[in-house]
């Protein structure tokens, strides 16, 4: 494996009196495509800047392959940083910005000359060669800025929100060229966005921060499927919070009173499961759990068969339909507001055509919520 | 033509004719002193075309060339030095986040927002007090100062342009500080650069009531000159000296703007 | 940061400047205008408020009060100019071509410009002649030597400063808005009145600023074309300076226009900082 290890130890940092990060500790594998994922201001970016040695941590270490890099300045680190506008160099032409590094270090000219050309051709680049930065457009600036730091051999790039000048389809486009680079040369890439689907397409691993926190580590997947925190559940695509009180805590399961779903049939209470530790849970606790809305069936008839699900009732609030699925947001019986996506698969014709008003069944298992607010 | 007419007819016939006006007053008594530089008389009254006051002014006026000669060499130096200062000035305040950042800003540029008497009453009693001689010198110090806030702003706003991530970004690839300076800050700023100078230059030309105050006996300036034509005596020279001005002047802006493309946005 | 020194070298001949020859000049004559005046110029070093107290002796005040109006009307004719002339320029398809005749006269030398304003309604000048050879006219009118005449000329000279600001400023405004005030009802000169004026606030501001100031200032205009009424502070502070040698009179009006600018500029900034943190509030 190519690229380095990036180990940030209890990393503080403030601005005057502000803190932006608070205790921040990771540890990033060698050549993994580790994102850094949060809404604006919650540090993801700062944090970023000091691996780059732009900025200093106020308190912490900042490791690459176990050496302490605290010291050392921006252009003496084995890592390049992709910036969000690009930052081309508005006074080179295409080739000149992406040999600018090579010729620092006083290459021969052939040698520059081919460098410089494989890596435009990595980025698909090599009949712009000779152009003006100014005549390329924003996906092809970017594509330079990448040839530019890559060419210069980083162990780690770091990429600050690099496709969000970008229009929806050109970032799409670029972020699979992203991987496919990160699949090609395997250093460690460190990706900052703001946006969900950007990281949950590329990542190995995800960290989502707010407020200057680490809120939760962990693959796309266990980030999705298995929110451990209120704000990964809801920053992380759309989601049911339930709300409640535990009535019964075993080490299997526990069952939770919620707040607002009446009428619970088939099972006695209404039961929701979790791995959580349960000592942590004790019964009469306020909790929140999260349900994602395509893990709740719908129906006009009442379910049978398996009572270890959850079913209850409700009227039909509000239908958004979105070509290949539908939203469907249910009052059930209590007053809570539901959200259920139904998509709408090959059978599309023949399936239950639910209307405004419908009374329907919602069922779903337990399994599928998670716990992720204790009181 | 036609339609550009009609186009600003439905912008308003209230702000059309009020531009008009503009226009007219701005143009009408500049094209009277250039009718009457080529009058053969001395009067303001139309009697025969003639190069008369061209060739009196080319021929026979050596005391005004002597005056321009000096404003020339003023200016010359004045924008120099006030380009290298406004311009490291500038470059210091963007890329470094020293102390006092907004003082030093607001100091640089306030001189060219007082009236220009402030700063040449200011100056006459500091170099008096000082027992410095005027003459040349002090003029070349008033100008350059009065150039400088000019020349700041030009440039930092060539600067701002860019994100300050270029300079990052230099860093990020393994440039030292003085390769940031000469490879990327400096190559960028040259259009601005050069507008600048040409603006402190013409700045420099033209500047009657700072001069009027720091010049002593011996140092009298072009502007000065034609003050002093203007208050003892108007000879039609100066019609004919109004005109090759305002051709030299359309001329250095036009090339100022040219390399301040898109600075002055 | 150990980079922050480099910072210090590249501003250190700006600081050195501005020091040597703007901030200690202009603490000379503040403390100047608080001394006692020598004998033959100069000034005695004792304290003393008689350069403020003879501000208010009634010739000097009066010279205070001419200035004010001169200036105040020059600036009012401005910009009723300058703000249809900005609209125009603003809403035209020639933008750049219009502004470039705005600017040709920002560059012109300034003693030229007033030279030609003499040249035409001097006693001999081009107006005089030309009623006098059409019959309109039997002798010569003055037209020069009076407040008219300093009036005119300041806004001449000083317009162009005030359509640039106004012309950035509207080029900025969304025009639509005026649309969709027409739309609800306003007429012409409410969706003016109501809806233009106050968006281009700033650029009013700026313009007043840049007139107002400098014709409050005005030195060589008043000498050249205006008389005995017509004597502005500048023209004051000059004779003061270089004939009567009155340093600390000088000094005291010097540091009143400089007290003035700065609490212009400084409101100036001020407003603006208002007006660009309410942008960010929107966008928010």
């Amino acid at each position: 494996m190519l690229g380095s290890t990036v180990e940030i130890k209890n990393v503080n940092k403030f601005f005057g009196d502000f803190q932006v990060l608070k205790d921040i500790n990771l540890e990033i594998k060698k050549g993994e495509f580790f994102s850094l994922l949060g809404p604006s201001g919650c540090g993801k970016t700062t944090l970023l800047r000091m691996i780059a040695g732009f900025d200093e941590p106020s308190a912490g270490d900042i490791l690459l392959d176990s050496i302490n890099y605290n010291q050392i300045p921006a252009n003496k680190r084995p890592v390049n940083t992709i910036f969000q506008n690009y930052a081309l160099f508005p006074n080179l032409t295409v080739f000149e910005n992406v040999a600018f590094s090579l010729r620092l270090k006083k290459l021969p000219e052939q040698f520059i000359k081919e460098e410089v050309h494989k890596y435009l051709e990595l980025v698909k680049l090599n009949d712009h060669a000779k152009k003006n930065t100014a005549q390329l457009s924003g996906g092809q600036k970017q594509r330079v800025s990448i040839a530019r730091a890559l060419i210069n051999k980083p162990n780690v790039l770091l990429l600050d929100e690099p496709l969000s000048a970008l229009d929806a389809k050109l970032r799409q486009q670029l972020l699979v060229e992203l991987d496919t680079i990160h699949d090609e040369i395997g250093i460690t890439f460190i990706y900052v966005t703001h946006d969900q689907q950007e990281a949950l397409g590329v990542s190995d691993r995800i960290a989502v921060m707010n407020e200057g926190r680490v809120l939760q580590v962990g693959t796309s997947r266990e980030i999705y499927e298995h929110p451990t925190n209120y704000f990964v559940a809801n920053f992380i695509g759309e989601t049911n919070n339930i709300e409640g009180i535990i009535t019964e805590a075993s080490p299997e399961r526990i069952i939770v009173k919620p707040n607002k779903i009446d009428n619970l049939t088939m099972s006695q209470e209404y039961k929701l499961s979790s791995d959580y530790n349960e000592n942590e849970v004790k019964i009469g606790q306020k909790i929140k759990l999260s349900l994602r809305p395509e893990k709740i069936d719908i129906s006009k008839e009442k379910p049978t068969g398996d009572n270890h699900f959850n079913v209850t009732e409700g009227i039909i609030h509000e239908i958004i339909y979105n070509g290949f699925q539908s939203k469907i947001y249910v009052k059930v019986n209590g007053g809570k507001m539901l959200k259920v996506y139904r998509t709408h698969l090959y059978n599309a014709h023949q399936e239950t055509v639910f209307n405004w008003k419908d009374k329907v069944y919602l069922t779903w298992n337990p399994d599928d919520a998670y716990i992720i607010e204790v009181e | 033509m036609s339609k550009h007419k009609t186009s600003s007819f439905n912008r308003g016939l209230y702000s059309t004719s009020m531009f008009i006006l503009t226009i007219f007053f701005f143009y009408a008594p500049i094209l009277v002193l250039l009718i009457f530089s080529f009058n053969s008389s001395k009067s303001m009254m139309w009697e025969g075309f003639s190069w008369r006051w061209y060739s009196d002014l080319i021929y026979k006026s050596p005391a005004l060339w002597a005056s321009f000669d000096k404003s020339l060499i003023i200016a010359f130096f004045s924008a120099l030095v006030s380009t290298f200062i406004g311009t490291i000035g500038a470059i210091g305040l963007y890329w470094y986040n020293i102390k006092f950042k907004k003082t030093l800003q607001l100091m640089t540029v306030v001189p060219m927002l007082l009236p220009e008497i402030i700063l040449g009453v200011a100056l006459l009693i500091f170099f008096s007090s000082a027992g410095m001689k005027l003459g040349l010198f002090t003029i070349f110090l008033a100008h350059t100062t009065f150039c400088i806030p000019y020349v700041f702003l030009i440039v930092m706003s060539r600067l701002d342009e860019f994100d300050k991530s270029i300079v990052e970004a230099a860093y990020d690839l393994g440039a030292t500080e003085l390769i940031v300076l000469t490879r990327i800050i400096v190559p960028i700023c040259i259009p601005a650069i050069v507008a600048a100078f040409l603006i402190s230059i013409t700045l420099s030309l033209e500047d009657f009531v700072i001069t009027f105050f720091v010049a002593g006996p011996g140092s009298t300036t072009l502007p000065l000159y034609i003050y002093s034509m203007i208050r003892f005596g108007v000879s039609p020279v100066i019609n004919s000296l109004s005109v090759i001005i305002l051709i030299a002047t359309v001329i250095l802006s036009l090339l100022s703007l040219k390399f301040a493309k898109g600075i002055f946005k | 940061m150990s980079n922050r020194r480099y910072g210090y070298y590249y501003t250190a001949p700006l600081v050195f400047w501005v020091l040597a020859f703007f901030l200690i000049p202009i603490s000379i004559i503040l403390v100047f205008s608080f001394l006692k005046k020598g004998l033959y110029g100069g000034v005695i070093y004792e304290f003393s408020l008689s350069a403020y107290q003879s501000l208010l002796n009634p010739t000097l005040f009066k010279v205070l009060i001419t200035t004010l109006y001169m200036s105040c009307v020059a600036t009012l004719l401005t910009l009723m100019l300058a703000i249809p002339t900005g609209y125009f320029i603003a809403r035209s398809k020639h933008k750049n071509f219009f502004l470039f005749l705005i600017i040709i006269p920002f560059w012109t030398n300034f003693l030229i410009r007033i030279y030609a304003w003499i040249a035409i309604l001097g006693n001999n000048g081009f107006l005089n002649q030309f009623l006098i050879k059409s019959g309109l006219l039997e002798n010569s009118i003055q037209f020069l030597y009076n407040p008219l005449a300093v009036i005119l000329v300041l806004t001449y000279t000083y317009l162009p400063f005030a359509v640039l600001p106004l012309y950035s400023t509207i080029e900025k405004f969304d025009f639509s808005l005026l649309e969709a005030a027409r739309d609800l009802g306003a007429t012409k000169f409410e969706s003016f009145y109501k809806i233009l004026l106050p968006n281009i606030k700033s650029g009013i501001f700026s313009a007043i600023l840049f007139v107002f100031i400098p014709a409050f200032g005005a030195y060589a205009i008043p000498q050249l074309v205006g008389g005995r009424n017509s004597f502005m502070i500048g023209n004051i502070i000059a004779r003061e300076l270089t004939v009567t040698r009155n340093w600390p009179l000088a000094s005291a009006m010097s540091s009143m226009l400089t007290f003035i600018t700065i609490i212009g500029v400084l409101y100036f900034l001020r407003e603006n900082n208002k007006g660009s943190k309410n942008k960010t509030n929107v966008k928010a």
